[in-house]
């Protein structure tokens, strides 16, 4: 029923890394066997995971100041003359203010920039909504020609890195602040390809990010309440795959989406584009609900905006009540 | 026409009105476009594709105004980067001259621009990238970025957090040409968000300047020749021009900005101008 082919045997209990985390020593390994990989980061160089990059190969970083317009900008340019730049920052901040500039410079130009996001949705906590990124996939997936990634852990993320490099053209990297399980094996990263970590056949969980592992955990609940749940990891928004949400929508007949991201625009968006289009399914979208997010612990934070592991499975009970 | 060999200073002033006249009979017969910047940055341009400071085979040349386009792609296509005839199917359906310039459309173009003050950034991306390539090796032997902006454009800060980085990083490789024309869309520079003095604030910001009069060939050409020997540092070559330079009733009125000339006024131009 569990996919042991992408989870690791003790994903029940599995240790803890965040994933901004696993991005950066994704770096650092793709780094090492591609010399045209370079970092740019706007001031945020620890936070973001990107220090040890710095460390490992200082000629090929940069730190631009507090200014993330220009770092696009930059990235661009270094694009054009044949280098890899991913281009490092909070999601508020790049692609919040630089979205203009990864419009342009980079999407209708088609630069080979990737761009990672960090302290994405609410989960960063304490900093408070200014700092919380819960727009950035609504903002990265509109545009022309760009990629947009969410992986669910650590190890995701240590492997989105190479998929990406070998992707020609514009990345969008989600990335997350706190210490989350680490629970998938260590697999070539597919861009466009769903991950099915749990069959089921009477409803589709559809997540992304840290969402996916907590769609586990209230799977393993419902079953013995006698719901048998499906859990899909959407890693890869842009480009959907399409195949196997349809597939699993066909089966079910009932799908949740989860993020930690605005219900408007984000990954429920994206499956109810899909769906309406093409499977007419009611859906419930489980996320950020129109609202700001506050400061605090970020799992006191899930609590108050819904997203911690009791309100998703109360949300799906009650929507299976409907 | 296409110009080769040695120019002096009155060949390129004949092609610098050759392209002024090209950018009024493409702005016509699109019935859109921008006027006062490209005629005021004609010389210049002249003197980029025409008058042998550049090295095409190693430079980049990059137009960060690119509501400046149509001086450009005139140049290109004069230099020979594409047929002068397509020059007519500027902005139009299917044509490789959008409206804004969009990399790769023509060969020459390196850089989609038209919201003022990317350029900017993304030539300073291509002169890291050359520093990186070629080393910290002296910037006389190393390929070079030359960037165009507008006066206007520097109302944006993205402009600012660019020239923060280029000095940071001693990019002596990167010239930006300013054609200060002194007007924008809606009014004179002056008149606007800033009182138009620009030579103190970019020297406080570290770049080496040099002023000069952007209309007058001798003057402009040896300055950016000069920009090229100047080290440790980026380099503004701040361009004084005229905006709608060659057209009488055109020059220095914030109106010409984009305003399209009636079929009487582009043949009135074309005569003053000499074409």
């Amino acid at each position: 029923m569990y996919n042991d082919k992408y989870l690791i045997p003790e994903w029940r209990t599995p240790s803890k890394k965040a994933i901004r985390t696993g991005m950066g020593e994704g770096l650092v390994v793709s780094g090492g066997e591609h010399e045209d990989i370079v970092v740019l980061t706007a001031d945020l160089a620890e936070s973001t995971r990107v220090r040890e990059f710095a460390e490992h190969y200082p000629e090929r970083f940069f730190d631009v100041g507090v200014a993330e317009q220009n770092m696009i900008g930059v990235a661009a340019g270094l694009s054009f003359s044949g280098y890899v730049p991913f281009a490092s920052s909070y999601a508020t901040f790049s692609p919040g203010r630089s979205w203009e500039q990864i419009r342009v410079s980079v999407c209708l130009s088609r630069a080979n920039v990737k761009i990672i996001g960090s302290h994405a949705g609410v989960s960063s906590g304490k900093n408070g909504p200014s700092h919380q990124g819960t727009e950035d996939i609504a903002l990265m997936r509109v545009l022309p020609n760009m990629v947009v990634l969410a992986p669910a852990d650590a190890q995701q993320a240590k492997a989105i890195i190479e998929a990406a490099y070998n992707h020609e053209g514009p990345v969008y990297i989600r990335t997350t602040r706190p210490e989350t399980p680490n629970f998938t094996k260590p697999l070539k990263f597919e861009i466009g390809k769903a991950y099915k970590y749990r069959e089921g056949k009477d409803i589709s969980l559809v997540a992304c990010g840290i969402q996916v592992y907590d769609a586990l955990i209230v799977a393993e609940e419902l079953a013995k309440e006698g719901v048998e749940c499906e859990v899909i990891n959407v890693s890869s928004i842009k480009p959907l795959d399409e195949q196997t949400i349809l597939e699993s929508a066909k089966k079910t007949g009932r799908v949740v989406t989860i993020e930690d991201h605005q219900i408007n625009g984000g990954l429920g968006s994206a499956v109810a584009e899909l769906l309406g289009e093409k499977l007419p399914t009611k859906m419930k979208r489980i996320g950020i609900v129109d609202r700001f997010g506050l400061s605090g612990e970020w799992e006191d934070v899930y609590k108050a905006v819904g997203l911690d592991r009791a309100s998703i499975k109360q949300a799906v009970i009650d929507y299976l009540h409907e | 026409m296409r110009y080769t060999g040695s120019m002096s200073a009155q060949d390129l002033h004949k092609i610098a009105n050759q392209l002024r006249g090209d950018v009024l009979q493409m702005v016509h017969a699109a019935q859109a476009g921008h006027v006062a910047g490209p005629l005021s940055s004609a010389d210049l341009f002249s003197i980029l594709y025409f008058g042998g400071v550049v090295d095409p085979t190693q430079d980049k040349i990059v137009l960060s105004c690119g509501h400046y386009c149509p001086i450009q792609y005139a140049a290109l296509a004069r230099a020979g980067y594409f047929p002068v005839e397509e020059l007519a199917s500027f902005m139009q359906i299917g044509s490789r001259l959008p409206g804004h310039p969009e990399r790769g459309s023509v060969a020459g173009i390196e850089v989609s621009s038209g919201p003022l003050g990317q350029g900017v950034s993304v030539a300073t991306g291509m002169a890291l990238a050359f520093k990186m390539k070629y080393g910290e090796m002296s910037q006389i032997k190393e390929p070079r970025v030359y960037c165009v902006l507008s006066d206007g454009e520097l109302q944006e800060g993205q402009v600012w957090e660019a020239f923060n980085f280029a000095v940071r990083r001693q990019l002596d490789n990167l010239i930006f040409i300013l054609d200060r024309n002194k007007i924008q869309i809606e009014n004179y520079v002056s008149q606007l968000a800033t009182y138009g003095e620009v030579v103190g604030r970019l020297e406080a910001f570290g770049l080496n300047v040099l002023e000069t009069d952007g209309n007058n060939i001798d003057k402009l050409k040896a300055m950016i020749e000069k920009a090229k020997t100047m080290q440790s540092a980026p380099t503004m070559v701040v361009a004084n021009t005229v905006g709608g330079k060659g057209v009488s009733f055109m020059e220095n009125k914030p109106a010409w900005h984009d305003q399209v000339p009636t079929k009487d006024e582009l043949e009135k131009a074309l005569k003053e101008l000499n074409v």
